[in-house]
């Protein structure tokens, strides 16, 4: 492979990065900092930054300030993260494999050995070809879903699935963890995704909203991390939204940073009952006549074959607020309120993607939608609803210029075979079993083989426990990793990969405004024996007889600026890849008109020439599509089901009485960061927080600052106790993402030392139609431990030779 | 016995209708220009036609079934995909079902539609690769297809002209498409 990627360097970074001056030091001491500081751009989920580096080492990261308009903590952390003793250094093979005996049953119980990259990469790649001669390239999964390791163009679940499938396939994911319930749901609903859409201009929102009700959505929190590289420009138009007097109304368990931001009024929900009160509130809306009947008929499908439904007429349950007050704890009159005051004023929805991931979580969207169809705002400034406000500055308006893609999959191969996320374990453990899927019924193969880069599958797969037992059926695991994160402890063959602070790569932000494109050069060298994802696939691809395909004879520098020659930025503002790379960013514009955008105004405008991409054309609140599926578990119109695990599960909740929200973290994105310092800021005793109300700490007899055990039927964990006024009764929350750390290997069910939430969650799918995730649909108990062990979540395994 | 036998025929007769019908099958490989009821029309890539009779030693007769609406024809009642058009004369009342014949140049027609969008395939997996894994045109509707399109062209940044491009060879492709026998 050619890599000219030093000598691209020596051009580009180093060689024309601005210096840097310290303002605090004397005249003297800030020439000698002069010569030898330099500050390099770079990019991360968490924002743009310059890293300043001195004799190899990173001893600062500021922000971009030109396009990071508030600044987070989380990008402080990212230099941490390059010299974290948690740092992969050596290829490793786990010592039983590597002398031929494939007993799956030691992973994560034993050493790892050092080997050499050779050693490594060929017996990955005998490991692939042997389970292709046993069960085709069905054999092989592609674990590597996520695309939040970073925000550049060599994404590792790209490059991993890029591999895959030139060499004939393998099996993945179809759908998501964030929005697997909504996701495959709305287009058929509204003609549009919608979790992802672009979202009504912020400037209209202040212009025009009167109420907005915050539906889980917590704005200030989610934003501070981006798919793309945040600007953060949202929390300006925040503080916008608070001038311009929109009162603020939150349904939510808890009193979200967002809630205290706009100081809204708390609708202290039971979690994973919200659907209950959207269809007490369209029952109110209608018996009270105040819904808008013309929209309903002008705009939607299907309201006649819902309304025996909402009455009652079909079930025998009449779904009125006194109905819903009983499920939801939120009292009737409360519900009646909201109404009369969401139909009385300009109301926009901001739902959010946490409700959809709960036992049923795909009626949640639905009924929103409908609900917002009864007060017949949608389409209208500062109306309707929107289930992406918290996601990637939604609300941003956008450039509508071109900024730049990343490196390519291409073409699948053979198999064609994709499971929904969160069906992993499942996957594993039930070869030949059958999983449902819009409408479809799919086989689970065999597989025997998994790879997975750039994400870690023991942090985002609901049961740690029951995926734990899975991985060790399988014949082999290879991790391709920067750190020693709980999935690579549990890899048979783990190939260290460079943090991006350490190769070069392009990326661009945000998603909807699409102003900014951002050189992410190399800081500082590969540490250890580190090699990019992008060469060790290079290097597998070489034993599988596929390099040419892989890298087309392309450095990663004919990448960057292939990919960089596809934007505006060089098409129409000719600006050179030479001179972009040199600044670090690129700016466009947005257009005044862009600021000016409303969702589904053409359609409100014109529904007959500018109809919705669905069956009728309208907003489906009964789908024939849908209905012919003839699950138990979905139908063709949004209902109420009563979920397995809530609150309202007497029997269970006798065991277990506390419902568990597993919340985005506020200090990383899922389980990054979690191995850096940024974490001091939270956690407890060097374990996650579990919140809970003060009378909940009072019945369970725990204090501010105690760690304690948190369990239930499928294992259990430590947990830091923050008892606040920010949760309500009878709910905890533990953010997700912390590592799996297992106390006693030797135990089939061990407790976990860190506070991972998903030892708890349960893998019980939303329903037929998605078999989604359903975390949010959890019941735990709390109990005071007498022991405690260090947590070693973030110590490297043991290695011999290392 | 005889009942028996009636049936066999009829059942080989319709088996050969088809197999012949089958045998008949073309797409056209590029949109080009064609004569519609002695006028000039424009038939779209990908249209599934199936040929009726040559005309001459270049040209043939190809007939397909549609929905008009004025002086478009359509392969169903939502214009999911556009089939012909032509400038000067409707086609039908709007929303009529019926057959069309044209006379194309045969070299405009294929019986392998893989042939036919190559290149838009190629452009597909380049452009809706970058983040998450393939998702193959069958696995969806036409209709499916054009919601997903209308929100992940912001996220693969196409222009107008090129989300135009995708949405016909995903449309086409589509588990309702023109090619649903090949997939």
């Amino acid at each position: 492979m050619k890599n000219s990627r030093r000598d691209f360097l020596k051009k580009g970074a180093f060689g024309t990065a601005a210096l840097a001056i310290s303002g605090s030091t004397s005249a003297a001491v800030a020439g000698i900092f002069e010569e030898r500081t330099v500050k390099i751009p770079h990019a991360s989920h968490f924002g743009a930054f310059y890293a300043h580096v001195r004799e190899g080492r990173i001893v600062d990261i500021t922000s971009q300030l030109d396009s990071d308009a508030n600044p987070t903590v989380l990008t402080r952390a990212l230099a941490d993260r390059v010299t974290t003793d948690s740092r992969v250094k050596y290829p490793v093979v786990r010592k039983s494999y590597l002398e031929g005996k494939r007993d799956g049953s030691l992973r994560g119980k034993e050493e790892f050995v050092r080997v050499s990259w050779d050693t490594a990469l060929d017996l990955a790649a005998e490991a692939i070809k042997k389970a292709q001669k046993n069960g085709g390239n069905e054999a092989l999964y592609n674990a590597s879903y996520s695309v939040w390791s970073h925000p550049g163009a060599f994404k590792p679940n790209v490059l991993a699935g890029r591999f895959f499938n030139q060499i004939g396939g393998a099996v993945a994911t179809a759908g998501e963890y964030s929005n697997g319930a909504a996701g495959p749901v709305n287009p058929t609903v509204v003609g549009d995704m919608e979790v992802y859409s672009i979202q009504t201009a912020h400037e209209q929102i202040i212009a025009n909203t009167k109420v907005m009700v915050l539906w889980g959505a917590d704005l200030y929190k989610t934003n501070r991390a981006g798919f793309s590289v945040p600007n953060h420009r949202c929390y300006d138009a925040y503080e916008e939204y608070k001038k311009a007097g929109i009162k603020m109304i939150l349904i939510d368990p808890i009193y979200t940073t967002t809630g205290q931001e706009f100081k809204a009024d708390w609708i202290k929900i039971r979690p994973g009952s919200d659907v209950a009160m959207m269809m007490a509130m369209m029952n109110y809306l209608y018996k009270s006549k105040k819904y808008d009947k013309e929209f309903i008929e002008k705009y939607t499908h299907g309201f006649d074959q819902f309304l025996p439904y909402l009455l009652g007429k079909t079930d025998g349950i009449d779904k009125t607020t006194k109905w819903a007050e009983k499920i939801t704890e939120v009292p009737a009159k409360k519900m009646e309120e909201l109404a009369d005051l969401m139909v009385s004023n300009r109301t926009f929805i901001a739902g959010n993607w946490a409700m959809q991931r709960a036992e049923h979580g795909e009626q949640v969207d639905w009924s929103i939608i409908t609900l917002a169809s009864m007060i017949g705002q949608v389409g209208l400034a500062g109306g309707g609803f929107g289930f992406s406000m918290h996601y990637e500055g939604g609300g941003d308006a956008a450039s509508g210029k071109r900024t730049v893609g990343g490196i390519s999959q291409g073409k699948g191969g053979a198999v064609n075979l994709t499971i929904p996320a969160s069906r992993m374990s499942d996957l594993i453990n039930n070869p030949g079993g059958t999983v449902t899927y819009k409408g479809k019924v799919i086989t689970y193969p065999k597989v025997e083989f998994m790879l997975s880069a750039g994400g870690s599958p023991i942090g985002h797969q609901p049961n740690v426990n029951e995926l734990i037992d899975a991985m060790r059926k399988l014949d082999t695991i290879v991790v391709l990793e920067p750190w020693w994160t709980p999935t690579a402890k549990m890899a048979d063959i783990v190939f260290p990969a460079t943090t991006t602070l350490e190769r070069d790569d392009i990326a661009s932000g945000m998603s909807y405004s699409n102003d900014r494109i951002y050189a992410m050069k190399q800081v500082v060298k590969p540490a250890y024996e580190s090699k990019d994802d992008y060469e060790i696939f290079t290097l597998l691809a070489k034993r599988l007889g596929t390099e040419k395909k892989y890298t087309r004879d392309r450095t990663v520098k004919d990448w960057l600026e292939g990919l960089y020659s596809k934007s505006y930025a060089k098409r129409e503002m000719d600006i050179t890849f030479e001179a972009f790379w040199d600044k670090g960013s690129v700016h466009y514009e947005i257009p005044d008109e862009a600021r000016k955008y409303v969702r589904h105004e053409e359609f409100r405008k014109d529904p007959i020439n500018n109809p919705l991409k669905t069956e009728t054309g309208k907003i489906q609140i009964f789908s024939d599509k849908f209905a012919s599926y003839k699950y138990d578990d979905f139908k063709g119109h949004p209902m109420w089901f009563e979920p397995k695990e809530w609150l309202g599960n007497k029997e269970l909740v006798k065991k277990y009485p506390l419902h568990l929200v597993s919340p985005h973290p506020t200090y990383r994105i899922h389980t990054q960061l979690d191995n850096t310092w940024v974490q001091n800021v939270h956690k407890v005793q060097g374990r996650e927080p579990i919140r809970i109300s003060p009378n909940d700490a009072k019945k369970f007899g725990v204090r501010d600052g105690e760690v304690v055990e948190v369990y239930n039927n499928r294992g259990s964990i430590l947990a830091g106790v923050v008892v606040t006024n920010t949760i309500r009764d009878g709910v905890a929350a533990i953010e997700e993402g912390a590592w799996y750390s297992p106390e006693d290997i030797s135990q089939k069910q061990p407790r976990c030392n860190s506070g991972q939430v998903n030892v708890l969650t349960s893998s019980r799918p939303t329903s037929q139609m998605t078999n989604a995730t359903s975390a949010n649909s959890t019941l735990v108990a709390i109990r005071k431990i007498d022991v405690m062990s260090p947590n070693l979540a973030y110590n490297p395994p043991k290695i011999k030779g290392a | 016995m005889k009942t028996i036998f009636k049936k066999l025929l009829i059942t080989l007769i319709v088996l050969g209708t088809f197999s012949q019908a089958s045998q008949n099958s073309m797409f056209v490989f590029q949109t080009t220009d064609v004569t519609i009821d002695n006028n000039k029309a424009t038939i779209y890539i990908g249209t599934a036609v199936t040929v009726v009779k040559a005309i001459d030693d270049k040209n043939v007769l190809v007939e397909f079934s549609g929905i008009s609406f004025d002086d478009k024809f359509y392969t169903n009642k939502d214009k999911s995909l556009l089939m012909t058009s032509n400038d000067k004369k409707s086609f039908g009342k709007d929303g009529e079902e019926k057959k069309l014949q044209a006379i194309i140049e045969k070299g405009y027609l294929t019986k392998d539609a893989e042939e036919v969008w190559e290149e838009h395939e190629e452009f597909y997996y380049e452009m809706c690769t970058q983040c998450h894994a393939s998702h193959l045109p069958k696995e969806h509707t036409m209709l499916e297809w054009d919601a997903i399109l209308g929100t992940m062209k912001g996220f693969a940044q196409l222009y107008d002209d090129e989300a135009d491009y995708l949405a016909r060879y995903l449309k086409a492709n589509a588990n309702n498409g023109f090619n649903t026998d090949k997939k």
